[in-house]
């Protein structure tokens, strides 16, 4: 006989404590260790799904807005040993079939070559591209609008500009590429269907069109807009070194049989961005800017000359025109303008004084015509006014007039004539005189007048650029890269090299941790099934005290009790935490299950695969055994700890603690009735604090409230127990009377049960409290839709203002007017990723919104849950918070307003944190969140000011988003012009969402977790309620001779029962009661038109689950335990 | 035969608190005592009057209030609980009315207990004989391997008794052993106990409020009051 052999006996002696201690640990291991393994499986389904969706690229360089040579990869690509680098043109575009049956608003089209399935795809089954006809689609887009191979569609992108559609002289907006094709192949997500960058876990909906054809679509021979490589070491150095000029979108101009040494890079953008030409500068002393733009009319006194474009130069251009370097206000006009009236000229000469007027960008392509000395509403105003002084004319043979002083400005190559010259700019064509189409045929383009590049460069610089050439001597075509190289990269004008797979890595690590969270979401139930079968540990313990008593006057010392004791059920907690690895596989399938149905909400639509992680295993068996062992350590030394005698004194525990020396006082009731009112007062504190807070100070407010609300009804409760324990005269002897008063005889575990379903409920009824309200009751502009009907997405850039009603005619609904439905518009960075909780991903560049505040700051827009406090200013009531968009600044620290789910959960920020941000010149940028909004239709996204966003997103050019006001008298009414207007702005892809709907699709996701909580949280409690039957059976046994003696003298088995059940479900009652009381008070702050809505229903419902299960419990046990001859009991008195 | 003493209690007093209002009970007041080796006495009185008591604090399963104890040579007054269960586990055994056997194991099992608890533990096959030898002695070695669910309760209560001998103690307690026995068991077990003491040359205190088996110890104390009387 062994210490370790008595253990295991007392181990199978004791099956049935054995095997429900095993039981107990096993469930609370399965849950945990599952919790982990859903975390795991949410982990690796990202994790493949982020792979599989970016293939084998290992690099990549996005051009953004820009278009470098499909040459440069090749480049790439011999320039570092076995690698794969492919060009190809990515655009948003839009498909629909030819009988409009099907449409899809948003899809990705790629121009690609056959190194490209090398690249996206991961299986052996590569797709070549035979010829021109090929037309490929991803699967995604397949399945979701039933296409198939065969299948004509036809697809629309946006004809990029040269440069930003904002900008002035960019050409005319709203021109689309179409392609129409029968599909040829449909691609499956391992062969690179579901290509995307983007780290998102939908997938992307795809075409594919061999890079020739979408080249010659686009006008853009040779050109690419990405380059995908398969390698990461020295793929930024192979960049580097291999580009070219023409990878900038300049050309090399040089007239070198003109006798004149005018040789100049001009930007196939129109303007030379700040970053090219302080590179060129840097290296060539000799380089002189100069600029060109459209002078819209050139006036002297009643006369003028439409359409010119003027210049303006510095020392060198000077030179080569032959004449001095203009001042200030002075002008050089060419020769045709000093000619007479009857030839289109202005019939002037040097010391004349000319006015011009030229347009001026304000915003997307609203312009405003500067120097006709007119204001904006058409009234004479003298200051503004732009007068030169005519110094000279340059003779009609200068030969420096025939240099090309003017870049290609889009569409003038192509225009016949002035009038169709389609330059982008609101030009009335009425006014063009057939002296000036002459003029057009014979100089076309030649500058009319030269100013300083000073000069020029006030009236005409723009944010966009201010200069279109820059004069060269030292530089050429040959030695550019080499001499320019070392002052400037790519990605300092906007292009990006990015790393998929180390980005697509980081999407999944940092993502939403779903292995806690369902953890913690699954926290109670673990804890009840701990106590459960700790509880069932502490009574076996108990129920064998006499039996240490005997083992301890054998001369067993504590010590060995203990470890006795502990060994026996160290075997079964090890075995239940083992068998909580099987219990957590199966607990985890059916999660995952759940999750792709009844939980969808929760995880996206993303169907997950099963992953166990060996750590997830080890923290979850480990922890829950370890937690076990250290709490029955603690039951088993309570009781360890007492003399033989006490031990052997007591009949199966019972008497133990009558017989225990008291050592401490008994608490006045004085000292009670204070710690009561101490109590209720801290709680009535947290409340009055909780009113009028937003956020973690409400949670805080809140959680603070129930604690100190429940502690003070326990207490209360407490010190009922013990007034019921003390006879008086007046007190009725009624077995209900003896029930409750049995009830206060042990009452540490009286209180402990109460307690225990008082803070269940306590939890479960006040986190349902938080579930947002999806009613669409809620229009105001206080709400979580801005008070906006409709939430409206466009796949092209749209440039004009929808609220212009010439605008509103040029697209066809002009019928509708701004008081029906009016647009405030946001623009929307190049692919940014949405970071809501409806991306599981972390987002690596979260999507940014440029918008006009005012209408926002106006309306006082949306719920905001915390603002950042201007230092600067002192916030008034009336102020609206919108206006934190405009605060002041330091330089590159700008401030953005997000939703709070958003920024707290998917970019793990809060109020008054940094985000970092890369600018489109490459600057590193500090995005400072100053304002949260609650629960807004705005989620996944990040909002600046569009000043802010014009500033540092220059290229991400029209707006893509829009808040929509609609003032239509009725339901019906709307519907149809909903549908007038997206008809109206098909072509641009725009889509209508109703806002309402758009918000649920984000409070379903909330309400999804708060869901899953209340499913394990009344499983938790269900198995708190279980713990009252086994109370009961443990009652029975140490009452066991009491009960007798109540047989002995009359009282009938189903009384007793009845007594049982009403001592017991006494207790529960109670905290049903308490707990209610504490979440209803707690939450009133909270409800109080905070978009929380009270769940009554679910109140009614989780009391009633309760109730039903504790009756249930209560009867079996009671039954259970008074089942065979009580009169046994009364045998041993 | 060895006339040691091997309990000597000088002027010990005890008293338990009663009520609520921190009164207290005197149980017994400057009471000496002193039994020899090899002797067989009872300790009569009625009940509550602190018999079990004072049995437990020579058991050293309790304390005096004052007064010096000396047992089995050593004296217990502020002895750690290591050294009490080493004196309980090599020198002193106890019957109790209850035969407190472990239900989860054997007979013999039971028997051998209190050797995992010696601070000088016996071989286990030496244990075993012994045990066997005991077990033979009181007619009980054919049930050394069955369950205690699987014999009677006198039975039961023999094999507490042999428990009790198994590591030679110089002095048995026997509290009431024989409370839940009839009138035929209750003589052989005391008769038993006479022997194996009288073999062992172990004191023996029994208490009962049976006058008949008190008569057959050599000596008999009477609970008179808070004090003791030798008749």
């Amino acid at each position: 006989m062994t210490m370790i052999r008595l253990a295991f006996k007392g181990f199978l002696h004791y099956w049935k404590i054995s095997i429900c201690l095993c039981l107990g640990i096993t469930l609370a291991s399965s849950i945990l260790t599952g919790s982990l393994f859903v975390g795991d499986s949410v982990d690796q389904t990202l994790r493949n799904s982020a792979f599989q969706r970016i293939g084998s690229v290992k690099s990549a360089l996005i051009a953004g807005d820009r278009f470098f040579t499909s040459d440069l990869a090749s480049k790439v690509k011999q320039s570092i040993q076995n690698n794969i680098s492919t060009a190809a043109l990515n655009l948003p575009g839009i498909l629909t079939t030819p009988d409009k049956t099907k449409r899809v608003n948003r899809i990705n089209l790629y121009g690609i070559d056959n190194d490209f399935w090398q690249l996206a795809g991961n299986s052996n089954d590569k797709i070549t591209i035979t010829n021109n006809k090929f037309l490929a689609i991803g699967s995604a887009l397949a399945e979701q609008k039933q296409l198939q191979i065969g299948d004509r569609v036809i697809i629309k992108v946006e004809m990029p500009g040269h440069v930003s559609r904002d900008a002035p002289l960019s050409g005319e907006s709203g021109k689309l590429a179409v392609i129409s094709s029968e599909i040829t192949h449909i691609v499956s997500a391992q062969s690179g269907g579901s290509f995307s960058l983007r780290a998102e876990q939908s997938s992307a909906l795809n075409v594919f069109v061999p890079l020739k054809t979408l080249q010659e679509e686009l006008s853009k021979e040779d050109r690419a807009n990405i380059i995908l490589s398969s390698s990461s070491n020295n793929f930024e150095k192979a960049v580097q070194n291999s580009w070219t000029y023409r990878d900038l979108e300049l050309n090399y101009t040089s007239a070198p049989d003109s006798g004149i040494n005018f040789t100049t890079f001009q930007s196939d953008r129109v303007f030379i961005s700040d970053k090219v030409e302080s590179a060129i500068m840097a290296v060539d002393n000799n380089a002189e800017s100069i600029l060109s733009y459209l002078v819209n009319d050139i006036r002297v006194e009643n006369k003028s000359v439409p359409y010119s474009v003027g210049t303006g130069i510095g020392p060198q251009s000077a030179k080569l025109l032959g004449i001095q370097v203009p001042r200030k206000n002075e002008v050089f006009i060419h020769h045709w303008l000093s000619d007479g009236i009857e030839k289109g000229g202005l019939d002037i000469g040097a010391g004349d004084t000319i006015n011009i007027s030229y347009f001026s960008v304000i915003n997307t392509r609203e312009f405003t015509n500067v120097g006709d000395q007119l204001d904006e509403n058409g009234l004479e105003d003298e200051s503004d006014k732009r007068e030169l002084k005519v110094t000279s004319i340059i003779p009609a043979d200068n030969p420096g007039l025939r240099m090309k002083w003017v870049p290609e400005f889009p569409g003038l190559n192509t225009a016949k004539t002035l009038s169709s010259w389609e330059s982008g700019l609101p030009l009335d064509t009425k006014r063009i005189r057939p002296e000036d189409e002459k003029y057009w045929d014979k100089y076309r383009a030649t500058p009319k007048m030269f100013i300083s590049i000073d000069l020029a460069r006030g009236y005409w610089g723009n944010r966009f650029g201010k200069t279109t050439s820059i004069l060269v001597s030292k530089l050429n075509s040959e030695n550019f890269h080499e001499r320019i190289s070392p002052n400037l990269k790519l990605t300092d004008l906007g292009m990006q090299i990015r790393y998929p797979q180390n980005e697509a890595e980081r999407s999944v690590s940092n993502a939403l941790n779903f292995g806690s969270l369902f953890a913690s979401l699954s926290g109670f139930l673990i804890l009840a099934a701990l106590l459960l079968s700790l509880m069932l540990c502490l009574f076996a313990v108990e129920s064998r005290t006499t039996q240490l008593g005997a083992l301890g006057a054998l001369g067993f010392t504590q010590k060995k009790l203990r470890k006795l004791l502990l060994v026996e059920f160290l075997i079964s907690v090890l075995l239940g935490s083992v068998l909580g690895a099987l219990g957590g596989y199966l607990y985890t399938k059916v999660t995952l299950v759940a999750l792709s149905s009844i939980w969808i909400d929760a995880a996206a639509g993303v169907q997950f695969v099963f992953e166990a992680k060996f750590d997830s295993l080890i923290y979850g068996t480990l922890g829950i055994f370890l937690f076990a062992m250290i709490v029955i350590r603690l039951s088993v030394n309570k009781v360890t700890s007492r003399a033989p005698r006490i031990l052997l004194a007591s009949s199966n525990g019972i008497g133990l603690n009558c017989n225990a020396k008291k050592k401490e006082k008994r608490r006045s009731s004085l000292l009670k009735s204070t710690v009561i009112i101490i109590s209720f007062s801290l709680g009535a504190c947290c409340v009055a604090l909780g009113y009028g807070s937003e956020g973690e100070k409400l949670a805080g407010s809140f959680f603070g409230a129930g604690f100190f609300f429940l502690c003070g009804f326990i207490q209360v409760f407490s010190y009922y127990l013990k007034t019921l324990s003390i006879y008086t005269r007046n007190k009725k002897s009624s077995l209900n009377s003896i029930a409750r008063r049995n009830a206060a005889r042990r009452l540490g575990r009286s209180l402990a049960v109460a307690a225990t379903v008082a803070s269940g409920v306590f939890l479960i009824i006040s986190v349902n409290a938080f579930r947002l309200s999806s009613s669409t009751n809620d229009s105001s502009n206080q709400s979580g839709t801005g008070g906006y009907e409709f939430f409206a997405k466009s796949t092209l850039p749209i440039y004009e203002d929808l609220n212009d009603v010439k605008e509103r005619d040029n697209f066809g609904f002009e019928d509708y007017t701004t008081s029906e439905i009016n647009f405030v518009p946001f623009r929307v960075i190049k692919d940014g990723e949405e970071a809501s909780c409806q991306n599981l991903n972390h987002a690596i560049k979260p999507r940014v919104l440029g918008v006009n505040p005012e209408p926002l700051i106006r309306d006082k827009s949306f719920r905001f849950a915390a603002v950042l406090a201007d230092p600067n200013t002192t916030q008034t009531k009336n102020k609206s918070n919108w206006e934190a968009l405009n605060n002041e600044s330091p330089q590159n620290i700008i401030p953005i307003i997000g939703d709070k789910a958003s920024v707290m959960w998917a970019m793990k920020k809060k109020l008054g944190d940094f985000i970092d941000y890369t600018a489109d010149n490459g600057q590193s940028l500090k995005l400072q969140v100053v304002g949260l909004l609650e629960n807004s239709t705005l989620q996944g996204n990040l909002v600046m000011s569009e000043a802010n966003f014009i500033k540092y997103f220059p290229s991400a050019s029209g707006y893509q988003m829009f808040l929509v006001n609609s003032g239509a008298l009725n339901k019906i009414s709307e519907s149809k012009m909903i549908a007038d207007v997206t008809r109206a702005l098909e072509q641009r892809g725009m889509e209508f969402v109703n806002s309402d709907k758009k918000l649920e699709e984000y409070t379903r996701v909330q309400n999804t977790y708060i869901s899953i909580f209340s499913v394990l949280g009344g499983l938790g409690l269900l198995l708190g309620t279980l713990g009252v039957g086994m109370l009961i059976a443990r009652s029975v046994i140490e009452r066991r001779s009491e009960l007798s003696i109540m047989t002995a003298l009359g009282f009938r088995r189903t009384t007793l029962t009845r007594m049982l059940i009403s001592e017991h479900l006494f207790l529960v009652a109670f905290g049903i009661i308490s707990g209610i009381l504490a979440s209803v008070i707690s939450i009133f702050p909270n409800i109080s038109g905070k978009g929380a809505q009270f769940p009554i229903v679910f109140l009614f419902g989780i009391v009633l689950l309760i109730s039903m299960g504790s009756i249930t419990f209560c009867i079996i046990s009671a039954r259970l335990s008074l089942n065979g001859n009580l009169i046994q009991g009364i045998r041993s008195e | 035969m060895d006339h040691r003493m091997i309990v000597q209690l000088d002027k010990i007093s005890k008293s338990y608190p009663e009520g609520s209002d921190n009164k207290k009970r005197e149980i017994f007041n400057d009471l000496s005592l002193t039994i020899e080796s090899g002797q067989s006495v009872s300790v009569v009185g009625p009940s509550g009057c602190g018999k079990s008591t004072l049995l437990n604090i020579i058991g050293t399963l309790d304390s005096p209030d004052s007064g010096e104890i000396e047992v089995c040579g050593s004296n217990i007054s502020n002895l750690n609980d290591k050294v009490l269960s080493a004196l309980r586990a090599d020198k002193i055994g106890f019957v109790f009315q209850s035969h407190h056997l472990l239900p989860q194991i054997s007979v013999i099992e039971n028997v051998i207990l209190p050797n995992l608890a010696s601070s000088s533990p016996l071989e286990q096959s030496e244990c075993s004989n012994t045990a066997i030898q005991l077990l033979e002695s009181v007619g009980m070695a054919d049930h050394a391997h069955k369950m205690p669910s699987e014999i009677s309760g006198g039975e039961m209560q023999r094999v507490a008794v042999v428990r009790s001998m198994i590591n030679s103690p110089e002095l048995l307690l026997a509290d009431e052993p024989t409370g839940a026995l009839d009138r035929e068991r209750s003589e052989e077990l005391i008769a038993l106990l006479l022997r194996l003491c009288d073999e062992h040359n172990t004191g023996l205190i029994l208490v009962t409020h049976d006058g008949k088996t008190a008569s057959r110890m050599e000596r008999n104390l009477v609970f008179e009051g808070t004090s003791i009387v030798e008749v």
